[in-house]
């Protein structure tokens, strides 16, 4: 059997500096196989799947592709690995013939006939669209899902020993998902190792032979085809320790139906598409935000945040002697009445990179400790800044190094802090655990059921399914610009959340399921 | 526990702020450097006398770099400041001949650089692609409009003679006196704008601004600053000190010259690349660009004392910047960037 090893994987580490996103991982996988790395975000998949491409090196440990080891992606090209990123890498000026085989041969030995070669992507990428495209158009004309085809196609088209799939099925819908498994399954006949790096448990039940699991970045376990089970992935994914707090948190959970609106939108339009709708966010309590990419979730929130208003929606909030709503004009306005954002685009958005731990935190309180002439009152800063390195547990060494010199999930909870440190009423966030660790997560989730508790409020985007178990009191399914869904108590599931995003109804959901099933 | 206190102190080797530090230690190095030089080769170098001329010197420059170690801080950079200084210098005199009084007219001069430089940061902002050629071009406006204005009833607008007031002349000659001491009072002033600027940069809400608005624009819209203020008030504050020093040269030298100002294009961000504030915005500060400032003002004094020509002077001023620049440009975060 060891002449058929594809991949090999022993003892990797990987560190981004003081983040150790491998600690101890090995993986093996064979010619002919679909292999799944699953876990959760932050549990070093991605990190492994870099690695094996070449794209990034391991710090310690032996990582062989095919017998030989590689230190580039054109190392890895070489030997026969094609990598399908989570990113559409297209060139839009260019004809998606053009893009389907860029790279692929180089200048002196082409072996295919340019008609042959034609025909032969012709026909590969009618079958994953499902519908003839024109290899002669440029890309930029086509739609995000058609690029995301041709990037498959382009990987296909070379005829890889080793293909890795990272997460690309995120953005399909239920059809394309099922063309790309057929794909998957004509490789895996003719020898290809096929991997697949994903955190959608149920894609891989179904098609995966064999799957690893990894935590906290160390490889838990492998499991064969007849053990891969949701119970069984779920179990190895999860901490011990969460899995219990997770239930005991579900079944405390659940909206009075009492409670006062501490905000709400009215006539909301976050695309042009959308239908207008109102949107009511109950004091004390945790509202999820979910959808497919692109399905007005994520201006939504920002619209909520008075960061961009782009089609209309009025948002009011609950006034500070808590008798009515008042108007949220500006952004200025919204931070003055009590709303803020956070951003899991912590690199874009969120830290001043060159500014110190306590700069960073303390730049979101300076305007609520002004004197005259605009001067910084420093005296309570310095207490807020301890109070909230407290509070969420940040690891810092002193307050005074670099931001950058945190990890992702440290920066996360100093972003955090500086959104506490203003005594919000109401906290909007876009997807803050986008790559941060486990235990940032669960120091998050805790600051913020703790928030509610307290008679905050809070608005919660994710993109992972799995955050709203146990944790939201309810979640908003958005579908084609507009809440399709809001679902609440034993609703809060990944069928019915993931029925929901697709645009299926409430009756839908259980025929939904069994097609999942059935594929 | 000996694993996370290795860490912590790992991360505060690593992490503290090393590149401001780092470059204001090579500043201090190349400053003591030069006056050794200085002192074994000129003679004379090390005198009241000399330190005297290179304090002025550097007040002049230190003054006209404020605006520009602003505008390096949100990633800009103004051009227009050696046109302003230029128009300036005959624009007060001209007024002082219309009969004007003098510190109506130093106001008016102040005012009208001020605006200059918002109109020229509004425009700038507005169209970011092209910012370097925007300042160029208001700046080219406005000394060409006050050579059209100097101009009327003459041949030539470029140099404007008019009876420079004592106090002016004794506030920024050579042999100016402040309360008897013999060093003008222009130093003392310079001094003072160091200090007011070092410590609102820090302590008020507009510098803070300034810092997040270089260091990652997005973030600081987020937090409800307005780029767009920020950044037209910093051009405005770099227009207004830069007209300040086109009326305080006049002093220096007597006569209006609209070139009075020309050098300034190099030295104003020589200075603050000198000092360690990265052009691309987000960290340094004026307290850098002052030793900047004064590491540029002893290289010339020093090329000077040597005896060398003014265009030999240029020539290895230029040719310094490279290895200077080099020294403070290698470092992590501006590798990043680029």
């Amino acid at each position: 059997m060891t002449n058929d090893v594809a991949v090999s994987m022993t003892a990797v580490a990987k560190s981004f500096g003081e983040t150790k996103a491998l600690k101890k991982c090995d993986f093996v996988a064979r010619a002919g196989e679909v292999h799944a790395i699953v876990g959760e975000n932050g549990s070093g998949k991605s990190t492994m799947a870099k690695i094996m491409s070449g794209v990034i090196a391991a710090d310690a440990g032996s990582v062989l592709i095919l017998g030989k080891s590689i230190t580039s992606p054109v190392d890895a090209k070489g030997v026969g690995l094609a990598t399908i990123f989570q990113e559409v890498l297209v060139a839009d000026e260019a004809s998606v013939l053009d893009n389907l085989f860029v790279g692929s041969e180089d200048l002196f030995s082409l072996r295919k006939s340019s008609r042959e070669r034609e025909s032969v992507a012709q026909s590969l990428l009618d079958r994953l669209v499902g519908k003839p495209v024109d290899l002669r158009q440029n890309v930029g004309d086509l739609p995000l899902s058609i690029k995301q085809w041709i990037v498959i196609a382009r990987a296909v088209l070379r005829k890889p020993k080793v293909l890795i799939l990272d997460e690309s099925s995120a953005a399909l819908d239920l059809d394309a998902t099922v063309r790309l498994h057929e794909e998957i399954d004509r490789l895996r006949s003719e020898g290809c190792a096929v991997i697949i790096v994903t955190h959608r448990i149920a894609e891989l039940v179904r098609i995966a032979d064999r799957a690893t699991i990894l935590r906290d970045g160390f490889t838990v376990g492998v499991l064969e085809k007849s053990e891969i089970t949701e119970a069984n992935l779920l179990r190895m994914m999860t901490p011990q320790d969460r899995q219990i707090s997770a239930a005991a948190s579900t079944s405390a959970a659940g909206l009075p139906g009492d409670r006062k609106e501490a905000l709400s939108v009215h006539g909301a339009r976050p695309q042009e598409a959308s239908q207008p709708f109102d949107f009511v966010l109950p004091q004390g309590s945790i509202v999820g935000v979910a959808g497919l990419d692109g399905q007005g979730q994520d201006a939504f929130v920002r619209l909520v945040a008075r960061i961009i208003s782009p089609f209309g929606g009025e948002v009011r909030i609950l006034n500070t002697e808590s008798t009515g709503l008042v108007k949220v004009s500006t952004l200025d306005d919204a931070t003055n009445k009590g709303i803020v954002y956070v951003s899991g685009d912590r690199k874009r958005e969120g830290i001043f990179p060159q500014q110190s731990i306590f700069e960073n935190l303390a730049i979101g309180i300076y305007q609520k400790n002004l004197g005259p002439f605009g001067v910084i009152r420093r005296k309570k800063l310095k207490q807020t800044f301890a109070r909230e390195v407290e509070r969420l547990r940040v690891k810092i060494g002193h307050p005074d190094n670099r931001i950058t010199s945190l990890s992702g999930g440290n920066q996360q909870k100093v972003l955090i802090g500086r959104a506490f440190a203003n005594d919000p009423k109401v906290i909007v966030l876009n997807d803050p655990a986008r790559g941060v660790d486990l235990n940032t997560k669960r120091d998050l989730y805790r600051e913020l059921r703790l928030f509610a508790e307290g008679g905050g409020s809070v608005i919660y985007l994710s993109s992972e399914i799995e955050e709203f178990l146990g944790f939201a009191d309810r979640v908003d399914v958005f579908h084609k610009g507009s809440i399709h869904r809001s679902l609440d108590g034993p609703d809060i599931n990944e069928e019915t959340i993931l029925a929901a995003m697709f645009g299926r109804s409430v009756a839908d959901t259980m025929e939904f399921s069994k097609e999942r099933k059935a594929h | 526990m000996t694993s996370l206190a290795t860490e912590q102190t790992m991360s505060q080797i690593t992490g503290r702020s090393v590149k401001l530090q780092r470059s204001i230690v090579i500043g201090f190095a190349l400053l003591a450097a030069l006056l050794v030089l200085g002192t074994i080769l000129v003679p004379g170098f090390i005198s009241p006398r000399n330190a005297r001329s290179i304090l002025l010197l550097a007040a002049f420059l230190g003054l006209a770099s404020l605006g520009q170690t602003l505008c390096a801080m949100v990633g800009a950079l103004d051009l227009s400041i050696p046109y302003v200084i230029g128009g300036a210098n005959i624009l007060f005199p001209s007024l002082l001949v219309t009969g004007m009084p003098a510190w109506l007219a130093v106001i008016v001069v102040v005012l009208l650089g001020a605006a200059i430089g918002l109109a020229n940061g509004f425009l700038s902002f507005r169209l970011q692609g092209q910012a370097l050629i925007m300042s160029l071009g208001v700046g080219f406006a406005f000394v060409g409009a006050v050579q059209l204005y100097t101009s009327i009833g003459s041949d030539y607008g470029g140099t404007v003679f008019a009876p420079v007031p004592d106090w002016l002349r004794n506030f920024a000659a050579f042999n100016g006196k402040t309360f008897g001491l013999p060093l003008p009072p222009v130093v003392l002033v310079w001094l003072l704008v160091t200090l007011v600027t070092i410590w609102a940069l820090y302590n008020t809400w507009f510098g803070r601004s300034i810092y997040a608005v270089g260091g990652s624009r997005t973030a600081a819209a987020r937090l409800g600053i307005s780029e767009t203020k920020v950044w037209t008030s910093i051009h405005g504050i770099s227009g207004a000190m830069s007209a300040l020093t086109g009326v305080l040269l006049l002093g220096f030298s007597g006569g209006g010259f609209v070139g009075v100002g020309d050098p300034y294009l190099f030295t104003t961000v020589a200075a603050v690349v000198i000092g360690g504030t990265s052009l691309l915005g987000g960290a340094g500060g004026y307290g850098a660009t002052v030793l900047g400032v004064l590491v540029l003002t002893v290289l010339t004094s020093l090329l000077v004392g040597l005896g060398l020509s003014f265009a030999a002077q240029q020539a290895i001023v230029g040719l310094l910047i490279v290895p200077m620049v080099a020294v403070y440009a290698r470092t992590a975060h501006i590798r990043n960037q680029i």
